[in-house]
């Protein structure tokens, strides 16, 4: 049964799936998580939508599943009937790659005249992308699609002039090939010595992305009168400022029946601008804006899409299906287990807890002692330094252990189960010098913050350190030991954060933003007093950032380093609304602090001290500016040193 | 079509036929294996008209720290040497505003030791393509040891920060009637590059090739480590090359290229393994040039990735395929 292993998730990035295995995959957003549209107007809403999200929220995923090679896949596989039947549209997935857009610049050319080559490019890289759809329409038997005569002669005409220079379709491809191959040599050339580019035609803008959809709108009388060209181009960060220009002005003269759907990071916009200088593209009114991350964070069918999408996973392996282990908390446990954590951590040394509280009183700490659950041992020291006495205390945790009445009973529960009962876990932790755990797939669905790509990896981390430490147990009882887990979730921690270092403008800066935050928010989680429970966030108002703190920023948002929440919060009561941001959740092992967000408390920082956090001194202004100071005799604050 | 190649280690007495070289260019290093091969020629008293050295503006701090290790050496040459002050960053440029008239028929040596990837692709295209030189001698002297800051099995980074993946200057390659890529990573130590580049091409295919046998028999294992994340990807192909002979990796991308599945896909090779596996790329790129180079050009390049000197290898090899 072993030869039929395989990590379920090894597989992590729809950009290198085929088309099939798009399909097997596919896990369906909308049946989980309300994203403000519906799946219908994905393809039918004649406006531009922009999907915003960071990598790996699952953007080419979703928009490589609505192209039309997997849809007639997936028609097929279903063994819905398309004889005779033209789809309503056609979506045209379009990804290029950033190296090739990036060689459209610089070498002594101007930008003008790059504009003009990669605007050629553009149109010639689209028409070829029709082209193939119409040939593959021409060799589907099933589909009765007649080319008619006109047809070929007003496309040829489009691409060369002349209505009979190009009498097929696998002619107008190769013509499209050779133009193509035209700019290449000019790419590969300009680099060593300054040339001209040259070309019999150059094409302009809109050309022939809505000359060649015209064409087979009129001359093809089986294609349905609502149909459209969706043209779904991902990856729209990548796209150098002129050349955003270039498509924000498609996107603001769509015609009727051609449409499109951008993938883009969040802040993936270079420019809002057009090609006319006095012109620029605006959310609502010439595009709808959906942020992925946003809806995926708060939804409550976040975790069960996830589980969705594991589930698929491992019911492609055939030895898990034997075994009947096919769901993910098979393997990861439903939720952690706090109690046994900290039983596991404070083991017999109970009095340690004591000698951080400065309790000394031996009947106080008779009475404040829960040998069964040691985070009520801290809750009770918590109260106790609050003004409560050790035996109001022990009542209340007396009447909460065995279910009698108590006047405290019900603060003392809520403080417990909703309020403090994961700070107390971080508070164990501190006092014992250990590294909190993070594990189950309830903690993982938190972990992701959002990005489904974070989750599928946390997983395939977990199966290969499983494989390797007993692939046997594995398969057969598919237990995941919770040490495992945890160290898989620290160094895809740890990963992720000297990925950072890696990106390409403001790395470093990025790098010391998510290092000064992290330690932050992990000094408020070792406040013994839990002022401030689970602070993770911080509030900024961006429009009065400085243009190159603003640009870091964004750059911070773009990589999810930093994310939005969607509404905008007081900082705290009686403060004003600002813009909230969380420090990705994925961070939280390195720095030990809460892999959920509760809101509640934010940090507040003006532009200086942004700047300062993205320096390697900001370490030392977020010791000054947190709220939790150092613990000092005098003023009995209760922060532990680190 | 494989090559005969001629490739040797180079003695103190110069074991080598050409006695004389039109130019010889080399870039300005950190220590004294950037200059072993002209000591060598210049000992054996080898005819050189031109040393031309590329001085990186990028380097010069580090430079003049290390001057105790024989990084300022150069000076000594007794050769007719001009240094071209120029950025590591653009080899296009530098290139095109080089003041130097290499004819057509001249012999050309360049040491490969001290420059970056990027540089000597685009300089030996250079060569070819503005110079329409046939033949080059290549010297490259290998490092003692690498630089591995945190311990062999953590981390090895041929560069520091911000990295951002991009075609190497003129070999773009041609993608026109090419629906999927087939990527084929040289891979080195540094693992999380490799993902990157997967990510950004986003191939159909990708072949991973480890240096093996390798300069050290532990470095094989460090580099499937580093890389593990592509390496358990499923559906990649691991494949071997030597990683000291670049006619074996040139040989072996002549073998890939020509197997039917791949006949449909437009190659891109990312050469961040060992230099002379980059050369054996860097050779097959310009016999081919409808392949396309790409790789993770750093905000900045670590100063000192390796320590010492160890063999000077020399290469002879044709810029053309039909030379």
């Amino acid at each position: 049964m072993e030869n039929t292993y395989k990590n379920p998730f090894s597989e992590y990035n729809a950009n290198v799936m085929d088309n099939n295995m798009i399909l097997e995959y596919w896990s369906n957003p909308f049946s989980f998580v309300e994203f403000g549209l519906t799946e219908k107007e994905v393809f039918s809403d004649p406006n531009p939508i922009v999907f915003m999200g960071g990598r790996g929220t699952g953007k080419t995923m979703f928009l490589r599943y609505c192209s039309y090679d997997v849809q007639k896949k997936l028609l097929s596989r279903d063994h819905t009937d398309t004889t005779n039947k033209l789809l309503n549209g056609a979506g045209f997935y379009i990804r290029i790659d950033g190296p090739i857009l990036r060689s459209f610049e610089g070498f002594g050319v101007s930008d003008e005249k790059w504009l003009v080559i990669f605007t050629h490019y553009f149109e010639l890289y689209i028409a070829r992308a029709y082209l193939a759809y119409f040939h593959s329409l021409e060799k589907d038997t099933k589909i009765d699609v007649k080319f008619t005569k006109k047809f070929f002669e007003d496309c040829s005409a489009l691409l060369t002039g002349s209505i009979t220079s190009l009498p097929d379709l696998s002619e107008m491809i190769s013509f499209v090939d050779s133009k193509i191959t035209e700019i290449n040599l000019f790419r590969s050339q300009i680099p060593l010595k300054n040339i001209e580019f040259e070309s019999e035609f150059i094409y302009n803008s809109q050309y022939l992305i809505f000359g060649i959809a015209d064409v087979f709108k009129k001359n093809i009388l089986e294609v349905p009168e609502d149909f459209k060209f969706v043209l779904m181009i991902d990856e729209y960060e990548n796209f150098l400022e002129l050349q955003q220009r270039l498509i924000n002005t498609l996107l603001k003269f769509v015609k009727p029946g051609i449409t499109f759907r951008l993938g883009m990071r969040l802040e993936g916009f270079r420019t809002y601008d057009t090609i006319s200088t006095d012109d620029f593209i605006k959310e609502g009114r010439d595009y709808r804006n959906i942020i992925f991350e946003e809806y995926l964070i708060k939804s409550s069918g976040y975790s069960k899409y996830l589980r969705d999408i594991a589930n698929k996973r491992l019911s492609k392996i055939e030895c898990f299906v034997q075994n009947n282990l096919t769901d993910i908390a098979d393997f990861l446990g439903e939720k952690e287990d706090l109690v046994l954590e900290a039983i596991e951590i404070v083991g017999i040394k109970h009095e340690k807890i004591f000698s951080h509280y400065s309790i000394d009183n031996k009947d106080d700490k008779k009475l404040l002692t829960c040998i069964e659950n040691p985070l009520l041992q801290v809750l009770n020291c918590l109260w106790f330094k609050r003004g409560k006495t050790s035996k109001e205390i022990n009542s209340a945790m007396k009447a909460y252990l065995i279910g009698a009445a108590d006047p405290n009973l019900s603060k003392y529960k809520m403080d417990y189960v909703d309020k403090y009962k994961l700070s107390l876990m971080f508070i164990i932790a501190t006092i014992y010098k250990k590294d909190k755990s993070y594990y189950s797939f309830n903690t993982f669905s938190y972990l992701s913050s959002g990005i489904v790509g974070h989750f599928i990896e946390l997983c395939r981390r977990c199966f290969q350190y499983a494989e390797f430490e007993n692939k046997k147990t594995l398969i057969e009882s598919g237990n995941i030991p919770k040490h495992l887990q945890s160290n898989a979730s620290r160094d895809l921690a740890e990963t992720e954060l000297q990925q950072i270092r890696r990106i390409e403008k403001f790395g470093n800066k990025l790098y010391f933003f998510a290092l000064n935050l992290g330690d932050t928010f992990k000094r408020y989680h070792r406040d013994i007093l839990i002022r401030y429970p689970e602070t993770n966030q911080f509030s900024v108002d961006k429009t009065l950032l400085t243009t190159s703190t603003k640009d870091a920023f964004e750059a911070a948002q773009r990589w999810s380093i930093i994310q939005r929440k969607q509404k905008t919060q007081q900082q705290s009561i009686g403060k004003k609304k600002n813009d909230i941001f969380i420090l990705n959740r994925v961070f939280a092992p390195i720095f030990q602090f809460s892999y959920r967000t509760r809101g509640g408390f934010s940090e507040e920082y003006n532009s200086s001290e942004i700047t300062a956090l993205m320096e390697k001194e900001g370490i030392e202004f977020r010791l000054e500016k947190t709220r939790v100071k150092q613990i000092t005799k005098n003023n009995s604050q209760t922060e532990l040193g680190f | 079509m494989e090559i005969i190649y001629k490739s040797n280690v180079l003695n103190e007495n110069w074991n080598n036929d050409i006695e004389k070289f039109d130019y010889f260019l080399l870039a300005v290093g950190t220590d004294l294996r950037a200059y072993k091969s002209i000591f060598v020629a210049e000992q054996n008293k080898i005819e050189v008209d031109n040393v031309v050295l590329f001085n990186f503006h990028e380097r010069t701090e580090s430079i003049k720290k290390r001057q105790s290790i024989g990084s300022e050496n150069y000076k000594n040459l007794s050769y007719k040497t001009k240094i071209y002050n120029c950025s590591l960053k653009n080899p296009s440029a530098a290139l095109k505003e080089l003041d130097i008239d290499i004819k057509k028929d001249s012999q050309i040596a360049v040491d490969i030791s001290f420059f970056t990837k990027p540089f000597f692709f685009t300089l030996l295209n250079w060569l070819k393509t503005v110079c329409e030189i046939e033949n080059v001698t290549i010297f490259y002297t290998e490092p003692k040891n690498y630089v591995f800051n945190k311990g062999l099995y953590s981390e090895y980074h041929s560069s520091v920060g911000p990295v951002s993946i991009e075609e190497i200057a003129s070999f773009s390659g041609n993608d026109a009637n090419k629906n999927d890529s087939l990527l084929i990573i040289m891979l080195g130590f540094d693992g999380d590059l490799s993902a990157e580049l997967d990510e950004s091409v986003a191939p159909k295919k990708t072949i991973l090739v480890n240096g093996f046998p390798s300069y050290s028999p532990n470095f094989k294992d460090i580099s499937l480590i580093s890389n593990e994340k592509v390496v358990n990807k499923g559906g990649n192909k691991l494949v071997f090359s030597r990683s000291t002979n670049p006619f074996d990796t040139y040989n072996l991308l002549t073998s890939i290229k020509d197997k039917t599945e791949y006949k449909d896909l437009f190659i891109n090779i990312a050469p961040i393994g060992t230099k002379p596996m980059a050369l054996g790329v860097c050779l097959f790129a310009l016999h081919n040039p409808e392949i396309r180079i790409i790789y993770p050009v750093p905000e900045k390049f670590e100063d000192v990735t390796s320590h010492d000197s160890w063999c000077t290898w020399y290469y002879e090899i044709s810029l053309n395929l039909n030379s």
